[in-house]
């Protein structure tokens, strides 16, 4: 990246994102981190898959993961998904709110673990033997419909990163 | 054990060395804290120097409030290397907050600005105005817990 006394100028003012940036960025393949605490108030955070319905983020847990022991005991939660193109430029979707947590009709729940995979893996991808043993665990859906979500964008442009 | 399974199972971690290399790369890392049982994470630049992570702050940001009142924290610092493979260092202890020496913090901070922005960073009168004097706070934290993943089946380092 090349320095330039107006780069900064350029692109360290922040916007936020319009709901129709927020639903293309969260439908790309990326990771989003989710914050969780315990009942002695400890944060936890962790990387995950995810998916995005315009209204609520789906991830797939299980009964023994840290984020769902925590979400059981705290429903409350943030997620931040984000990104960077180097410098000060970078955006952030960060999500708020209580948690629900799903674990019956195992139809539905394996129908959601399903497109959650098949987002990150593809339609062919998710027919592989690895994804559909894991599709046919046992899971713990979290859904999260924010009550609150903050963006920033300093790129100006987070789209085109990907294609 | 045979040298399979061992590899393997070594395949699932991150050795010491690829810690230290992966997180000299200018990347982000998810910060989260916690105050009266309510999570907040947020995306954060850092330096790691082999065994604290250090955050450079401005002193009203929620996060310092946050730790003021409960010290714990919790980090992830993680790439996807596309499908569901990805890497991620996840970190928990206590975070310390220091103030001063100003020029020590000032010292830190500046370094890290270095790591994201290159070498010239600091001659930029942007960056001059983020940095305001007596406002900047350092976040050290030197985790008593990493976990590592590496699903990541191609080698490992940050994309793009």
């Amino acid at each position: 990246m090349t320095l330039s006394d107006d780069m900064p100028l350029q692109h360290g003012d922040p916007r936020t994102l319009s709901k129709d940036e927020i639903d293309r960025l969260l439908g790309h393949q990326v990771l989003a981190r989710i914050a969780t605490c315990d009942d002695a108030g400890e944060p936890h955070v962790v990387p995950v898959a995810f998916l995005w319905d315009g209204e609520s983020m789906w991830i797939e847990s299980s009964t023994t993961a840290r984020k769902a022991q925590n979400l059981y005991k705290n429903r409350r939660c943030m997620v931040s998904v984000d990104g960077t193109q180097g410098g000060l430029r970078f955006w952030a979707i960060l999500l708020k709110g209580e948690a629900e947590l799903i674990t019956a009709p195992v139809d539905h729940v394996r129908e959601i673990v399903t497109r959650i995979y098949t987002k990150h893996l593809g339609a062919e991808g998710v027919l592989a033997p690895q994804p559909q043993a894991m599709i046919a665990a046992e899971h713990v859906v979290v859904k999260l419909t924010p009550a609150k979500i903050i963006t920033w964008d300093t790129t100006h442009s987070p789209l085109p990163l990907f294609g | 054990m045979n040298d399979e399974t061992r590899l393997r199972s070594e395949a699932r971690m991150l050795r010491r060395d690829e810690i230290d290399a992966l997180l000299a790369f200018p990347m982000l890392a998810r910060l989260a804290t916690a105050r009266d049982n309510k999570p907040h994470v947020v995306p954060v630049w850092f330096d790691w120097d082999g065994e604290s992570l250090w955050i450079a702050n401005d002193k009203s940001h929620r996060k310092i409030a946050e730790l003021r009142v409960n010290p714990h924290v919790a980090v992830s610092i993680d790439q996807t290397c596309g499908g569901l493979r990805f890497w991620a260092v996840l970190m928990e202890g206590q975070a310390e907050l220091i103030e001063e020496p100003e020029d020590f913090v000032r010292e830190v901070t500046e370094r890290i600005y270095v790591k994201y922005m290159g070498k010239g960073a600091m001659g930029l009168p942007t960056l001059q105005r983020m940095l305001p004097e007596g406002e900047l706070i350092l976040v050290k934290f030197t985790p008593t817990k990493i976990i590592t993943w590496n699903d990541a089946d191609t080698g490992i380092g940050p994309i793009g």
